[in-house]
């Protein structure tokens, strides 16, 4: 028996005009909230056989986009574009091989490879660590390719066209030389990233990357149905969560890549990926833990 | 009159330090030294023996790259 798709994002597939939307309660619906393009009106939409009969708040919103921004665009002087001596703190400026843009060095992570050997390295987007050619070697580079290698692509989600979506995420391995080249911090942030929780709608919280630096947010959908605009495609993806800035952008391109986490708690709750300037999506860290077998605590 | 004559017989002062353990103790106490020591040897065998994969822990670099 075939699970039944997920309503909104059957609204999305039907309405291409819709970039995000979400229920405002998952677990007591009383409305679905609609982030839709342009000036296009509700009354046009086509609506799914299997949505619910519920009332709708229409929101004007713009393209949402993954947040990778053009090589050339960085300014040593700011903390998270400057090089960084071993050991790295993340958050930071990471451009991979044969890639022409810059992305963010995410977070510290663990995880257990098919061997069941354990690894440490660098957590980012899948769009951010795979550079342009078909290379059986991603090398990654802080904070450009005129800097040594600081971790390799060990593992990665591909992003289907045909599909829905739960995760854009990307691991690279940070042993060089025997050594690792990144520290158990990010920056601008006091403490190591704890264990993970899933965030819920009104939780305040933080991130720390590398255009935008350490900015502040709130949560304010949960499984949300997005439509996000690649270099050369679009894809859909269900079961995200989105976020606002207290003041001003949560996030800009070169963000790609951010962990989020719960405020003065440490916790991860999601991975950074994609954005218009108004809204960011995260991936849900639950979604991220399964695909790519990580394992906390760090160390 | 030698003091010592009539002295009786001390078998203590028949072993000195310097004679060797009968061969029948030390075998046994080799072979139970042996077989206490087998399981770390078998552990070091088989991280050997094991193909890729890590053993070692997170280990930060102190590199300059700058």
């Amino acid at each position: 028996m075939h699970p039944q798709p997920n309503p909104l994002t059957e609204l999305l597939r039907l309405n291409p005009a819709i970039v995000a939307a979400a229920y405002d309660d998952p677990h007591n619906p009383t409305k679905v909230i609609v982030h839709l393009q342009g000036a296009h009106q509700l009354n046009n939409l086509k609506m799914p056989t299997n949505a619910p009969d519920l009332p709708h708040r229409i929101i004007q919103a713009a393209p949402i986009r993954t947040l990778t921004c053009p090589v050339g665009t960085w300014t040593m002087t700011n903390l998270h574009q400057a090089c960084q001596h071993e050991p790295i703190q993340l958050g930071t400026q990471l451009q991979p091989e044969h890639g022409n843009w810059y992305g963010t060095a995410g977070a510290p992570v663990s995880w257990i490879d098919a061997q069941g050997a354990r690894h440490w390295g660098i957590l980012s987007n899948w769009h951010v660590m795979h550079g342009d050619y078909l290379d059986h070697r991603y090398d990654q580079h802080q904070p450009t390719v005129q800097h040594p290698v600081c971790a390799v692509l060990s593992k990665s989600t591909p992003i289907h066209q045909d599909a829905p979506n739960l995760v854009d995420a990307a691991i690279a391995d940070a042993r060089i030389d025997g050594y690792h080249t990144i520290a158990n911090r990010i920056l601008e942030i006091a403490t190591p990233p704890g264990k993970p929780l899933s965030a819920s709608v009104g939780m305040t919280v933080c991130k720390s990357g590398r255009t935008t630096g350490l900015t502040h947010g709130t949560c304010v959908e949960v499984g949300a149905s997005v439509r996000v605009g690649y270099d050369d495609f679009t894809a859909l993806f269900e079961d995200q969560d989105v976020f606002q800035g207290t003041s001003g952008s949560f996030s800009a391109p070169g963000d790609s890549g951010s962990l989020i986490i719960r405020y003065e708690r440490n916790q991860p709750t999601a991975l950074l990926f994609a954005g218009n300037g108004v809204l960011t999506i995260g991936c849900p860290m639950r979604h991220v833990i399964e695909a790519l077998n990580l394992v906390f605590p760090f160390n | 009159m030698n003091p010592t004559a009539n002295a009786p017989h001390d078998p203590e002062r028949t072993h000195t330090f310097d004679n060797p353990r009968p061969l029948g103790e030390f075998v046994p106490c080799l072979l139970s030294a042996l077989v206490a020591a087998m399981p770390y040897f078998l552990e070091a065998f088989l991280a050997c023996l094991s193909d890729g994969g890590s053993t070692e822990d997170y280990q930060p670099g102190s590199r300059k790259r700058c």
